[in-house]
């Protein structure tokens, strides 16, 4: 099937709820994924892969039961596979230390604080998921509309013409 | 070892003749030399006993080139190394006086005729080495051997036993004559004493110093004594670089004749206070003095004895202030100490009770601001709901939208596992895509019979979009209320948190402050696990109420930091004994390092320099001053893997003194 999923993990019910609201408008497109702490996290991505699918983007809240969500995202970024997704931190806690070592040791693409807006979150979205069908070997065709069109439209001109 | 025997005088014959008499008489056990300058023997004396040589006599006349022989003989008599040999005037002198003073003065012990024949040098030999033997080398005997007087040497020998005999009953004789001196005053003693100095040594030379002029430097040989006649001295030391006075009044009239008596290197330097005038004596006029009048020495003894008790009552004096002095200063610092103590008890109390205060008015200003905003959010989603569920049940054709929203109202959130788990079950059962499914079961359908209940008549794919859709406002709904709960709740804690009176007030549930404080707390304590043991017999205690949530607030904050991220906390109460109840919060942490616990309750101590967090660096110490206020105890014990701290509490506590 080869859909590319999008895992909102974060512990709070009602936070992670407004957040997959949020992304209603990928739904389309995308596979949507919950996930309440970093074990569950590990099991969806699991499953995704197990369904052919891949994952795309995470969108990881910073405080997390026994953990945090830097040390989850260092975590995906030293295993090979799970390096291509896109990691954006979604916090309001997160520390001016704990900010640096996101981005040197997490590897996370983008940092979105808390409270946020429906249109911030959905422009974040698009670019981080633009990036990874850039980056991958993905048709980008299916995601002209949803996503970046120019952008995409570029690496498909730029393909034909190595073909 | 050589014996040398010096000589200078001008006539080439008369030496060459003293030279060849001597060969006679003694070579090879004397060996001679000859100076033409006097300074030039001097050096040749020194160098000689330096290097162990014994220079038993000296032979010159009066009239020497650059040096009178009598100087020279002066300067034999001032070096201690030279003190010993025996002088010789060859010379047949003009002025007989002269001659008479040196030889009374103890300068010169012989005189030569340049003339002389063989027979008077051999006597003048004998009898001046054996006075050398006797009174200077007696380790010479043997080498001057066949030169030497026996009897002279064996009288002197047998004489000295006698001479101690005579000196213990002379001592005797001296103490008796002291005490009869004693009924004399001071200045009569001083008096008696300067008449017969002046009697005995012929009226010796006086100097005149000027005020502040410096008399004799402390560390000076010693060899010289002063007898103030007129004016008044002071006795200093020079320490660290200041002069200190010792002795003004207690000074004396005789100065130097401690250190000569002891051999010492002057102790105290001597300055003139006013014009001085005094009689300056040498070691050798002093000791031909007492040799020559027995009295005098009484008056020595007696004015050494009564300067020695004075300068000593002044010592003591001086020895008493010092003492009352350190006694003072002891005293004051131990009073700065203290009164610092309490400046730093007063600066933590006031540190304290600010902070609290800030953190009161903070924490009431917030819980003010936030109760109305909330209270209306509620109430409005309140209505919203209810409004909603009639609006729907009056509407025909959305009857599946009205059956939903009251179920999605009151679902119970699911875990996320559930939640796939149902979303998959729906979807096979159902035959939908996985979105649709994972829509319903967001909107509280937990089944696929549930699905055919809220559907009724409705057509399956309208269902299932009204169902969401519908499920999603209920949901919604659930949510705001929920979340408005949970602010409310927290704006309950923190009122409960700033209440800022300092009153105690009666039946303070224990586990209530606790439960309040982690209520606050919660967020943070997600990234632990947490323990309550509660014991629910713990009785009500008499306390305040708010500030025992600090001191909780605290303790757990404490813990969380030091498991920096990850571990486990336990809270936990329980009554020890009646009418105590004791509260431990325990981490399995690394532990609190030895180097800090001795400081861990000083204030604004903070093991993560450069970091600044909430109760940070204050907590334990504010903790601490709020236990005691409340007439409890705060302690901890701490190793790797598991750190307590305890805090013991009276239920009832005794009035609070502020």
């Amino acid at each position: 099937m080869n859909r590319i999923a999008i895992l909102t993990l974060e512990d709070e019910p009602e936070v992670r709820q407004a957040i997959m609201r949020d992304l209603e408008p990928f739904a389309r497109s995308f596979r949507l994924e919950g996930a309440e702490d970093a074990e569950d996290a590990r099991e969806v991505l699991g499953a995704i892969e197990q369904d052919g699918d891949l994952a795309g983007l995470i969108l990881c809240d910073h405080r997390l039961p026994g953990t945090t969500g830097v040390d989850f995202l260092a975590q995906l970024e030293r295993a090979e596979e799970h390096r291509p997704i896109r990691k954006v931190l979604v916090t309001g806690q997160a520390d001016h230390e704990d900010t640096i070592r996101a981005i040197n040791a997490g590897g996370i693409h983008h940092y979105l604080p808390k409270p946020w807006q429906p249109e911030q979150l959905h422009a974040i979205v698009r670019e981080q998921l633009t990036e990874f069908v850039l980056a991958s070997d993905v048709d980008p065709m299916p995601y002209v509309a949803v996503l970046d069109g120019a952008r995409l439209m570029g690496k498909i001109g730029r393909g034909s013409r190595i073909d | 070892m050589s014996c040398l025997v010096l000589c200078s005088h001008p006539d080439a014959q008369v030496v060459v003749r003293l030279a060849e008499a001597l060969r006679g008489l003694a070579g090879g056990v004397l060996e001679f030399e000859s100076f033409d300058a006097g300074e030039a023997l001097l050096a040749r004396a020194r160098e000689a006993r330096r290097a162990g040589d014994d220079v038993p006599l000296v032979f010159c006349c009066l009239g020497l080139a650059a040096i009178h022989g009598s100087d020279l003989f002066g300067q034999f008599d001032r070096d201690p190394l030279l003190r010993g040999a025996r002088k010789v005037l060859l010379d047949r002198p003009d002025d007989r006086e002269a001659v008479d003073a040196l030889l009374q003065r103890g300068l010169m012990q012989a005189r030569l005729d340049p003339g002389f024949g063989t027979g008077r040098l051999q006597h003048l030999l004998q009898r001046q080495l054996t006075d050398y033997v006797v009174h200077t080398a007696p380790h010479l005997i043997d080498d001057l051997d066949g030169l030497l007087d026996l009897s002279a040497l064996a009288g002197a020998f047998s004489s000295a036993k006698e001479n101690l005999e005579r000196l213990s009953s002379r001592l005797n004789e001296v103490q008796h004559s002291v005490i009869g001196v004693d009924k004399m005053t001071d200045a009569k003693v001083e008096e008696a004493m300067i008449e017969e100095f002046d009697r005995i040594l012929n009226r010796p030379g006086r100097r005149t110093y000027s005020p502040g002029e410096i008399i004799v430097n402390e560390g000076d040989d010693p060899g010289t004594i002063w007898i103030i006649l007129r004016g008044r001295v002071k006795l200093f030391r020079t320490i660290d670089g200041e002069d200190v006075t010792f002795h003004s009044e207690s000074a004396g009239r005789i100065v130097g004749l401690m250190s000569l008596s002891l051999q010492n290197p002057v102790f105290f330097s001597c300055r003139a206070a006013t014009e001085v005038r005094a009689l300056v004596l040498t070691r050798g006029e002093v000791r031909e003095a007492i040799h020559r009048s027995p009295g005098l020495s009484n008056y020595l003894i007696t004015v050494i004895l009564r300067s020695m008790a004075r300068r000593n009552r002044r010592a003591t004096q001086l020895l008493v202030q010092v003492r009352s002095l350190n006694a003072k200063l002891e005293r004051q610092r131990d009073e700065l100490s203290a009164t610092l103590e309490e400046l730093k008890a007063t600066q933590e109390r006031l540190v304290d009770s600010a902070k609290m205060a800030t953190l009161g008015q903070l924490a009431a200003g917030m819980a003010h601001e936030l109760n109305n905003p909330v209270g209306a959010m509620m109430s409005a989603t309140t209505h919203l709901g209810r409004d909603l569920e009639r609006l729907l049940a009056a509407a025909p054709g959305l009857e599946t939208a009205a059956r939903t929203i009251p179920v999605a109202r009151s679902s119970q959130p699911l875990s996320t596992r559930d939640e796939r788990r149902l979303r998959d079950e729906l979807a096979r059962t159902l035959n939908l895509d996985p979105a649709q499914a994972a829509r319903l079961v967001a909107a509280g359908v937990h089944g696929a019979s549930q699905f055919e209940d809220l559907a009724g008549r409705a057509g399956r794919a309208r269902a299932v979009d009204e169902i969401a859709l519908a499920g999603q406002i209920g949901v919604a709904l659930r949510n705001l209320s929920n979340c408005g709960g949970r602010i409310a709740d927290l704006v309950r804690s923190l009122k409960a948190y700033a209440r800022e009176d300092e009153r105690f007030t009666d039946g303070v549930e224990l586990n209530g402050t606790i439960e309040d404080v982690l209520l606050l707390l919660g967020n943070q304590l997600k990234r632990v696990e947490l323990r309550k043991e509660y014991d629910p017999s713990v009785p009500p205690l008499r306390a305040n109420p708010s500030q025992l949530q600090q001191v909780w607030t605290n303790l757990i904050s404490n813990a969380l930091q030091a498991l920096e991220g990850s571990g486990s906390i336990v809270v936990r109460t329980s009554s020890p004994r009646e009418s105590r109840v004791r509260v431990e919060v325990e981490d399995d942490g690394p532990g609190v390092p030895r180097e800090v616990r001795e400081r861990l309750f000083d204030p604004r101590f903070t093991t993560r320099a450069g970091r600044v967090e909430f109760g940070l660096g204050m907590g334990l110490p504010i903790a601490r001053s709020i236990v005691r206020r409340h007439g409890g105890e705060l302690g901890f014990e701490s190793r790797p893997g598991r750190t307590v701290f305890r805090v013991d509490l009276p239920v009832d506590p005794p009035p609070v003194v502020s």
